[in-house]
């Protein structure tokens, strides 16, 4: 299990995290969202033991992260900006992380080289931005962590290639009880993958909650007034609210069962009840801070 | 595996030593060139002998210094490039592995590099030597433990350097101020002072003890001789080696404290610890406004009266210039002038409280005259040559050399600054006086001026000038100057010389030692000298035979001295001396 207790983090007069707060079960996939800025990578950064937090405690599986060297040889991290030697070749990249990592298994290293087609000769230098990303993922996978962070983990891998690596990871989490936690913009990606979803913004997790939590919290219901009401009732406690013809579309921080039974008192002449996608409940959770979202189109 | 909890990774350590294959391959194969070029050019004369290669061993480690200062900073700036950008930092920091095993296995990574071709020349010369069979262990024993100390201490120094700094860029530049702030220091607060107060020079290059230390490179060449008593290598320069390799393993040790305290987001930063910035930034200020305020002053306003103020003016723009700079640096943005401005205050005013103090010379420097007591020794060089005076022997010679002192530190005199005579409309001429003490501190006081002298100014009670015409005429300084009472000193050569210098005989032992004791009566009776000495531009010398004697002491080379002689008509006892050899009319046309 990973957890973050009142991390706080400052780059000078910037405070990056402001007693940020998570915690990650273990074996779940837990997706970390957040705007530019927000410190989604500087809190990986603290997981991974490369930053130290000014204040707060950061640990994983009971222990403190920091210059903990049996600990961080069952992490394994996937960064934005993956780095190898410049003129290394991905052999030599497999025998820097083989010396490295006590529990790299070479035999699956071997295994994976029929998913990850790329030659290990090949300098990875020469190899594209996508080839670079699945050789990070071939060989930390090879080194079969028990706590896996990514950071923005399948920028620049193509469909396919994305699929097979959440099928690569999800396989890990259910066999080896891998624990994920995966900070990124793609919220569609986290939807399919992620059981646990947290909202960091400037710097602070606003929630965290389990996926089917979160989508029970929040509701969005398209709504036909009689008489042709253009005006919503003010005591409504809608966080978003658009309009189509006559068609209200309102999102509203409750259950949908609530919401409905409280729509009913308008004797609504329509009142469905529509599913929100993680990006939808992203966005208007960090429009309820202010973040500037607002009149986008669902 | 040991290694990955250890502080010693041993894949890390090879990885990072192979990565850098070119750059040491490329520096051991020049650095094979030197037992190949010795042997194959002997091979067929095989003449080598020991002292042969001695000599070579000794010729390479005076250069050692030279050659360890740079190469040192490329190795540090190689294996410690990680530490430049986030990307390399975060990948090397979230390995595990403790900061020391990364710090130990990179250093180590980086004195082997350093050290490889220096192995790779030696194993040359100790192939070559087996070859020839010449070798002697002690010569390479010594040789080998001076590289390694020498290489241990430059690379430990570099490699605080670098842990200092995230800045690849700045730890060349860094370390070479570092390695010589002293000398460069020295320098210009000499030139500085120099160009400020009279008497104060800038041409000596003064032996600054422990201070000179600080500056190793220039200790280590100063140092470099490494024959011992017993004739083979080896000597008290030893020691300042292992001395040094000390100080080189506190300065590892303070880099080690300094990369574990370090903080991964400082990659990039000029200066990676927050309570380092001030000091960078009071540091290239005051380096801008003392080197760059000396340039300044020297190119544009050295010519401008108000020295104080034109001092204070040419170091106010030269260190708000390194202040702003300096500033730009630590916050990485070139918008540093509006919030800088209490900064720029302080700097203003400290460069103008800094050009008044010593213009005016407050602590006074140009005013310090040394007490009779704590002389050692004195040297005075002036228009006729050097006198050289010792406490004890000479106490009255020196006493009228500190009178003279006294009166130019209090300023009785004219020509402060040896180039500005305008308005003086007198016949006379500018004298240059040079002081040069040894105390019995150790410390050394040099002082250099110019006087102008003139029938007027000789005049004035208590001048320079006067004490001055005092002092060159005087029996005690002739005696000084001509070594009459220095047992130590031993007549070696000795000519005459026409006035115009176009015709000289030289002396035999007998003819130099009757001129000697005629010099030396004729001194003794007061009769050397010219009342218009410094009239020479009036050609007051033309009609005098020239007289030319030179000794050497019991230390032979190190202690040479010489003078020269006008015979005027006065010395009596030296023109009878001179008739008697058959030289004065041969020699007087």
């Amino acid at each position: 299990m990973i957890e973050v207790r009142d991390l706080t983090k400052r780059f000078g007069d910037f405070t990056a995290l402001d007693s940020a707060s998570l915690t990650v079960p273990g074996g779940s996939v837990y997706g970390l969202v957040g705007p530019n800025g927000a410190g989604k990578s500087t809190l990986l950064r603290h997981l991974s033991g490369v930053y130290r937090q000014d204040a707060g405690t950061v640990r994983i599986g009971g222990e403190d992260v920091w210059e903990n060297t049996a600990l961080k040889a069952r992490l394994g991290v996937v960064p934005d900006d993956w780095f190898y030697y410049p003129q290394a070749s991905v052999h030599d990249m497999m025998l820097h992380y083989r010396s490295l990592y006590p529990a790299f298994n070479t035999e699956r290293y071997e295994k994976l080289k029929e998913v990850f087609t790329i030659g290990e000769k090949q300098p990875v230098r020469r190899l594209s931005k996508g080839m670079q990303k699945q050789v990070a993922f071939w060989l930390t996978l090879s080194c079969m962590p028990e706590v896996l962070l990514l950071d923005e983990p399948v920028d620049g891998l193509d469909p396919v290639m994305r699929r097979q690596v959440w099928s690569l990871m999800l396989g890990d989490v259910e066999q080896r009880g891998m624990t994920v936690l995966v900070s990124s913009h793609n919220l569609r990606e986290l939807e399919d993958v992620c059981d646990h979803v947290g909202i960091l913004e400037r710097g602070r997790v606003l929630l965290e909650r389990s996926l089917a939590e979160l989508q029970d919290n929040m509701v969005k219901l398209q709504v036909v007034f009689p008489d042709g009401a253009d005006q919503l009732p003010p005591e409504l406690p809608v966080l978003h609210a658009s309009k189509l013809g006559r068609v209200h579309t309102l999102i509203m921080r409750m259950g949908a069962d609530e919401a409905q039974r409280r729509l009913a008192e308008y004797q609504p002449l329509l009142c469905d009840a529509l599913p929100l996608t993680l990006e939808e409940i992203f966005i208007y959770e960090l429009e309820g801070e202010d973040y500037g979202v607002k009149n986008i189109v669902l | 595996m040991a290694s990955r909890t250890s502080y010693f990774n041993g894949p890390l350590y090879r990885k990072t030593v192979l990565r850098f294959w070119p750059l040491w391959g490329l520096a051991s194969f020049f650095a094979l060139l030197v037992p190949l070029s010795l042997f194959l050019g002997n091979v067929f004369a095989s003449d080598l002998s020991v002292r042969d290669l001695r000599s070579l061993y000794s010729s390479a480690l005076s250069m050692l210094p030279t050659l360890l200062l740079p190469w040192a900073v490329i190795c540090a700036v190689m294996v410690w490039n990680y530490l430049d950008t986030p990307r390399t930092v975060n990948a090397m920091h979230a390995l595990p592995l403790r900061r020391e095993a990364l710090f130990l296995t990179h250093f180590l990574a980086g004195l082997t590099m350093l050290l490889l071709p220096f192995a790779v020349s030696g194993a040359g010369l100790v192939l070559g030597s087996l070859f020839n069979r010449c070798l002697d262990l002690n010569d390479v024993a010594v040789t080998v433990v001076i590289v390694l100390l020498q290489g241990f201490f430059y690379f430990s120094s570099a490699t605080l350097v670098a842990h200092i700094t995230g800045l690849m860029a700045a730890i060349p530049i860094l370390y070479f101020i570092l390695h010589f702030l002293e000398a460069v220091l020295e320098f210009v607060l000499q030139n500085l002072l120099a160009l400020l107060l009279p008497g104060l020079t800038n041409s000596f290059y003064r032996d600054t003890g422990l201070l000179r230390a600080l500056s190793p490179t220039v200790y280590f060449l100063s140092n470099s001789d490494y024959s011992s008593a017993e004739g083979g290598l080896g000597g008290v320069n030893v020691t300042i080696n292992a001395l040094y390799a000390l100080l080189g393993l506190a300065l590892l040790i303070a880099a080690l404290l300094l990369y574990r305290r370090r903080k991964s987001e400082s990659a990039g930063d000029v200066v990676a610890f927050s309570w380092m910035r001030p000091v960078f930034l009071v540091g290239v200020t005051a380096c801008a406004a003392l080197c760059g305020g000396l340039l300044l002053y020297s190119l544009l306003f050295q010519n401008l009266p108000l020295k104080p103020i034109a001092v204070g003016v040419a170091m106010t723009i030269a260190g708000l210039i390194g202040y702003y700079i300096a500033r730009m640096l630590l916050t990485k943005s070139v918008r540093v002038f509006r919030t800088g401005w209490p900064g720029a205050l302080v700097t203003a005013a400290l460069c103008f409280v800094f050009a008044f103090t010593f213009a005016l010379d407050l602590p006074g420097f140009s005013r310090y005259v040394p007490r009779v007591d704590q002389i050692e020794f004195l040297t005075l060089d002036t228009w006729n040559g050097s006198y050289d005076m010792k406490a004890g022997s000479d106490d009255a010679a020196i006493a009228e050399v500190l009178a003279l002192h006294e009166a130019l530190a209090a300023g009785r005199y004219i020509d402060g600054s040896g180039m500005d005579l305008t308005g003086i409309d007198e016949t006379g001429q500018s004298v240059y006086v040079g002081l040069n003490y040894s105390l019995s501190s150790g410390r050394e006081v040099v002082r250099r001026y110019h006087v102008f002298v003139s029938p007027e100014q000789i005049a004035v009670d208590g001048s320079a000038a006067q004490l001055l015409d005092q002092l060159i005429r005087s029996r005690e300084m002739e005696a000084v100057r001509m070594k009459l009472n220095d047992p130590d000193f031993r007549l070696e050569w000795g000519d005459i010389q026409s006035p115009d210098y176009n015709y000289s005989v030289d002396l035999s032992t007998r003819e130099r030692s009757a001129l000697y004791a005629a010099l030396r009566e004729d001194v003794s009776a007061g009769r050397c000298g010219n009342p218009t000495w410094y009239l020479w531009d009036e050609g007051v010398y033309n009609r005098e035979i020239v007289a030319c004697l030179s000794f050497s002491g019991s230390d032979g080379e190190n202690s040479y001295a010489g003078f020269d002689v006008n015979v005027t008509e006065r010395m009596t006892a030296t023109v009878a001396c001179l008739k008697t050899l058959g030289y004065y009319e041969k020699v007087l046309p």
